[in-house]
């Protein structure tokens, strides 16, 4: 590993030093991450099976999202993960004021994302994409395969949208932690770091959501 | 690199903003490429570009450049897995023509 601060400071009596400390947590959040893969990957794996068999249906009905305002909640996902390198940064090096900052910005960003995305499903809602009863596609004969498409959008999404959510409060309560906390900074650095893994990896889903739902040609 | 030896504190720093620069050129690509009449090109740029935007985020933000072995490993068997649920799947629906 790179020059951690490593004094033992806040290391739990089984392990021997802060950096066999660092080596368990961070392996245990990269298997987390691993099985977080195959939770997306499920959806992903639909996605693409329902695409080759309807790719006219999936074309007409990926023209119908607000490209724009997925490519903001692009550029704001990638910058909120800049701010969360930092904030990992800061906590290393015992920055307790730049550290809440960038803690409290990946938040506000990651909160701007769940705005506009909230629009977003109001303005699909609006017009009846929404899959069910009310559906309607009025610039499609059979919508049964459109409907397919809105059902992986609104699933896919939507569970992206939860895990942001966990993300914005996570980063709320480190935030609020370690201003409140009279320990050294970097003795929360390795929490800061696990919530920027899992922030990192919610930002990997939506590149890979992003391109395949707004961007079908 | 050699200017900045004295401080890696900045050294860190300007890696993570040329990073974020990058991905946002990358996103710009992206969007362009949408109008490009590229035909069935159009979804592998828009992947290519994707996968560079996620190895950027895996190597540099979540430091798997400096991470140990071990977390190098799980992160690629997690694509591994991945990797393997697609691919079967799709030679089982290739099957069922």
């Amino acid at each position: 590993m790179t020059e951690l601060p490593c004094d033992n400071l806040n290391v739990p009596h089984h392990f021997d030093d802060a950096g066999q400390h660092y080596d368990a947590v961070s392996l245990g959040m990269w298997i987390f991450l691993a099985t977080e893969v195959m939770f997306f990957g499920g959806l992903f794996t639909a996605y693409i099976i329902y695409r080759m068999r309807n790719p006219e249906a999936f074309a007409a009905a990926g023209h119908h999202l607000y490209m724009w305002l997925g490519a903001v909640n692009t550029a704001i996902l990638l910058t909120s993960s800049w701010t969360m390198a930092l904030a990992v940064h800061a906590a290393k090096h015992d920055d307790r004021r730049a550290a809440v900052r960038k803690l409290l910005l990946t938040a506000g960003l990651g909160a701007l994302f769940l705005l506009i995305k909230a629009v977003e499903y109001y303005l699909d809602a609006h017009e009846h994409l929404v899959p069910g009863a009310t559906f309607r596609a009025s610039w499609s004969q059979p919508t049964a395969n459109v409907q397919l498409f809105f059902f992986l959008y609104f699933v896919m999404t939507g569970l992206h949208a939860v895990h942001m959510l966990v993300g914005v409060g996570v980063m709320l309560t480190l935030a609020a932690r370690a201003s409140m906390s009279r320990k050294p900074m970097r003795s929360l650095a390795n929490a800061v770091d696990m919530a920027g893994l899992y922030w990192h990896f919610v930002d990997i889903v939506w590149i890979f959501l992003f391109p395949l739902l707004y961007l079908v040609a | 690199m050699p200017q900045d030896m004295t401080n890696p504190n900045a050294k860190a720093l300007s890696i993570y903003r040329n990073v974020a620069a990058l991905l946002g050129l990358l996103l710009i690509a992206t969007i362009v490429a949408r109008w490009m009449p590229l035909g069935r090109l159009n979804l592998i740029v828009a992947l290519a570009i994707a996968c560079a935007k996620a190895t950027l985020v895996a190597v540099y933000f979540m430091h798997l450049r400096q991470a140990s072995r071990v977390n190098r490993v799980f992160a690629t068997v997690g694509i591994l897995w991945l990797a393997i649920l697609i691919a079967l799947t799709l030679v089982d629906y290739a099957q069922r023509g």
